[in-house]
């Protein structure tokens, strides 16, 4: 018997691009100068973006948690992104979430309740990026250290933060957050073209994008983009859902809503109307709840659904004719149409699009990968000398101002400027000796400070005592390539730098950042620890097992001095299992292993002979059942 | 047009002796200068100073630009020279924000050659005939209407930039005669300035019809 010893050897370092979706996340590198998505061990993919917890507090993400989702539906938390640098005021279809949100402890962020901890949203998607970054370097061997993460492009300033903190949270560099249709463009590599103007229509899991693009030469520009946090295939969805309730009673109605499970039951069962209907012309969906007594079926055509999201295909068309306002350009203006997001996979999406630019858009990409695909190139090109490829111009997707007197705001740089960009601002104190000033910043399109977004409050100290007015203050705005924003500040008469607290509303500060990172490096290098030893306890046990079955059954067709050699092993590795001591387990192991070996290759002779007469390895092998385990064959063969 | 689209005069580095892509940044070695940040942002993007330049000619110059200068290419050359990197583009984009717009470039020129008028009025006619339209944008209107009304708006800026065009060029030509300060000149200059405020109005109204739709989400 052998136990697989793992490959050990220099991992390759690379960089990747990270689409962080709201519903599934994937990782791309380039390979060869081709972007690639990168598949882990089981030939996946994609990463589901979902993490389910357990009382005890233990998580899992990605397809186990998804498969959860039934039995733990309390504890099983889906699109994430949509609480990314939110505040629980800004989230609504609270009814429609099978978890609870709360109020963080911290500013005035939505925080997840789950048995009864709260979690950011930032240490979630940091659980998802984790995730999807550990499948990727184990299937390949690779080790990722530095990325791009792609973000929707009207993502604001507190969205954009808590990205890169998860990201930071996750251990990884984040070199660049992009926006998702730029990715796509990249992807579809319209940088080659020589000058056009491309609209990318994203409609993914839960957000909803469209931006416009001009192109000259290998430089690509954003030249206007708009969407909604707040819309995508979810609430196509949700359609559905409300397609399928519509028969039921007021009570029945009121009985699954009361009922998570049956929620999560008919979000799945429309979840896979939805496809069915992309290629289908009609399909059945039948459930039954008997825990409620409601039995539900209905069957569904794509007109019912295209009338069901009618409306919704109308608000991203507004957003459409927005855009190209914006640009004051017209729909001819536009070169090339880019699909992006599963839910472009609705022919009705399609035909819309076809329609209002008299061409077919590109599809030619799977729309659930282009955008990884992109982020992948660009992050090539960061980490790169930087020569030679597609340079992207991006534009600040809100407008940013500051808090006057009054509740009003002063805008200080305008939605779609280009970016980076720097606007400054003098202040002064009101009155002698003030020493402190409060600034607080906003982002939108409002006039109102109270109808904006807040993006944090900054206090100046350290201003030198002056007599009113004196003092000038001047304070510069810096929106960085990222689209995050810095502050800096200095006192114009004295020189005097004076120093910013920062108060994010919605995000972290870089101290609470940094204590996640630690904590998360802890709890990794624990855990790596406490899961080696389990592993090896594990496989410890069940070769003990399989030993003392082997001797057993099949210790006569060995000597008996054999036998001995055996027995003292098993001892030995017995004794040593009631401790914790891992390699003392993995010697003893070892030791084992090479003592059986002799049994194994004679039952493996029996293997052959009986196999003949048409037993199975499993039933020579002692097993009852009738399949086959790739363990069980693995054991005698090895050796 | 095309021969004011270039400035003259191009920036070589001191450290390296190369042509540099703007004046406050080497493209070839990094070296920042940063004394030139007070330079006006005709001279950052290397154009001459002048009121009738194409859009296209910004468009062609940003990037040109960019395909030297963006932060991007200069991700792996050390922190520092990043950070230097994103300062020139931030000044670059700057600058392009004082010129590229029609009206923002007609202030810019206005303000270097005049520092004090600033006050040039608006017909009276003019800012009742705005309020009314702010009174409309404030009441929920029809998303047909609000078509119609961003039509107007852009209609009515085409046709500012026309008399500015007209004004510049009486400006222009008073300039180049040595006679600033002449009758032509000045009358031709507090007509801009009365245009520039009027397109303020404009682009009031056009972002309040746009802030509208933005929030739509």
């Amino acid at each position: 018997m052998q136990i697989q010893l793992k490959v050990k050897g220099q991992s390759e370092d690379v960089v990747v691009g990270i689409d962080l979706g709201t519903t599934n996340s994937l990782v791309a590198r380039v390979i060869d100068g081709k972007p690639t998505v990168v598949e882990d061990r089981h030939g996946r993919a994609i990463t589901p973006s979902v993490i389910s917890i357990d009382e005890e507090g233990h998580a899992v993400v990605g397809d186990e948690a998804k498969q959860r989702a039934l039995l733990n539906p309390t504890g099983t938390l889906t699109s994430i992104k949509r609480f990314m640098g939110r505040g629980l005021d800004d989230i609504e279809d609270v009814a429609h979430l099978p978890y609870k949100v709360v109020k963080a402890d911290l500013g005035d962020q939505a925080a997840i309740l789950v048995h009864g901890k709260k979690y950011l949203p930032q240490e979630l998607s940091a659980m998802i990026l984790t995730e999807a970054k550990k499948r990727a370097e184990r299937a390949q061997n690779l080790r990722i250290r530095r990325a791009v993460i792609t973000v929707p492009a009207y993502f604001d300033d507190a969205q954009r933060q808590a990205t890169r903190d998860a990201g930071r949270i996750a251990g990884i560099d984040v070199l660049r957050i992009i926006n998702e249709p730029t990715a796509a463009a990249l992807a579809y590599g319209l940088d080659s073209a020589k000058r056009g103007t491309v609209l990318v229509y994203d409609l993914g899991g839960g957000t909803f994008d469209v931006s416009l693009l001009k192109l000259t030469d290998g430089v690509f520009k954003v030249i206007a983009t708009t969407g909604n946090t707040r819309l995508g295939g979810d609430d196509f969805d949700n359609a559905i859902s409300d397609v399928l309730m519509s028969d039921l009673t007021e009570p029945q109605r009121a009985a699954i809503e009361g009922d998570s499970k049956a929620l999560s039951a008919i979000k799945t069962a429309s979840e896979q109307a939805k496809i069915a209907l992309s290629s289908d012309e009609s399909t059945t969906v039948e459930l039954d709840f008997d825990d409620i007594d409601v039995a539900l079926q209905r069957t569904i055509t794509r007109e019912d659904y295209e009338v069901a999201i009618g409306p919704l295909l109308d608000k991203t068309m507004t957003a459409v004719e927005f855009v190209l306002e914006e640009a004051d350009l017209d729909p001819e203006d536009v070169t090339e149409v880019v699909c992006v997001g599963g839910s472009t996979r609705t022919p009705a999406v399609r035909e819309r699009l076809a329609k209002e630019f008299g061409k077919q858009p590109h599809t030619e990409l799977d729309p659930d990968k282009v955008v990884a695909l992109g982020a992948a190139l660009q992050a090539q090109m960061l980490a790169g000398d930087g020569t030679g490829d597609a340079v992207l111009l991006d534009v600040t997707p809100l407008s940013l101002g500051i808090e006057t007197y009054g509740g009003g705001v002063t805008k200080l740089i305008w939605r779609n400027s280009p970016v980076p960009i720097r606007a400054t601002e003098g202040f002064t104190t009101q009155v002698d000796d003030q020493t402190a000033v409060a600034i607080h910043v906003l982002q939108g399109e409002r006039e109102m400070a109270a109808d904006l977004r807040s993006l944090g409050k900054f206090t100046l100290r350290g201003i030198p005592p002056m007599s009113a007015g004196m003092p000038r203050v001047l304070v510069e705005f810096f929106i960085d390539a990222n689209g995050i924003l810095k502050v800096s500040a200095k006192e114009m008469t004295s020189g005097v730098k004076a120093s910013i607290d920062v108060t994010p509303t919605y995000g972290l500060t870089d101290e609470q950042v940094e204590d996640m990172i630690l904590a998360s490096i802890d709890h990794a290098e624990e855990d790596i620890e406490a899961h080696m030893l389990a592993d090896k306890k594990t496989e410890a046990e069940s070769m003990l097992r399989y030993s003392r079955k082997a001797m057993t059954e099949q210790g006569h067709i060995v000597p008996e001095a054999i036998r001995a050699g055996v027995e003292a092993a098993m001892a030995a590795l017995e004794e040593v299992l009631q401790g914790t001591d891992k390699e003392a387990i993995e010697a003893a192991s070892e030791i084992l292993n090479e003592n059986t070996a002799p049994i194994a290759s004679a039952m493996m002779n029996e293997v052959l002979r009986v196999t003949v007469h048409g037993r199975t390895i499993g039933e020579v092998l002692g097993g009852q059942g009738p399949r086959t385990k790739a363990s069980d064959i693995n054991l005698s063969a090895d050796s | 047009m095309s021969e004011y689209s270039r400035a003259t005069d191009s920036f070589r580095c001191d450290e390296c002796s190369e042509e540099m892509a703007v004046p406050l940044f080497c493209d070839h070695c990094g070296t920042n200068y940063p004394e030139r940040r007070g330079m006006g942002p005709f001279a950052v993007l290397g154009l001459e100073p002048h009121f009738d330049i194409d859009d296209d000619v910004f468009d062609q110059r940003e990037m040109a630009l960019a395909a030297r200068l963006h932060p991007d290419r200069w991700q792996s050359r050390g922190e520092r020279t990043h950070k230097q990197a994103q300062l020139a583009w931030s000044s670059v984009n700057e600058a392009l924000a004082k010129t590229k717009d029609p009206f923002a470039r007609a202030e810019t020129l206005l303000s270097d050659a005049d520092d004090q008028d600033d006050k040039a009025s608006v017909p009276q006619g003019f800012l009742i005939e705005q309020l009314e339209l702010q009174e409309e944008l404030e009441e929920a209107v029809s998303s047909e209407r609000r078509k119609a009304l961003n039509k107007t708006i852009r209609r009515e800026l085409k046709e500012l930039k026309r008399q500015l065009l007209g004004h510049f060029e009486i400006i222009e030509a008073s300039q180049s005669a040595g006679s600033a300060a002449g009758n032509a000149g000045a009358a031709a200059m507090s007509a801009a300035w009365t245009v520039v405020h009027m397109s303020r109005y404009w682009r009031n109204a056009q972002r309040a019809l746009r802030g509208g739709a933005a929030q739509g989400n």
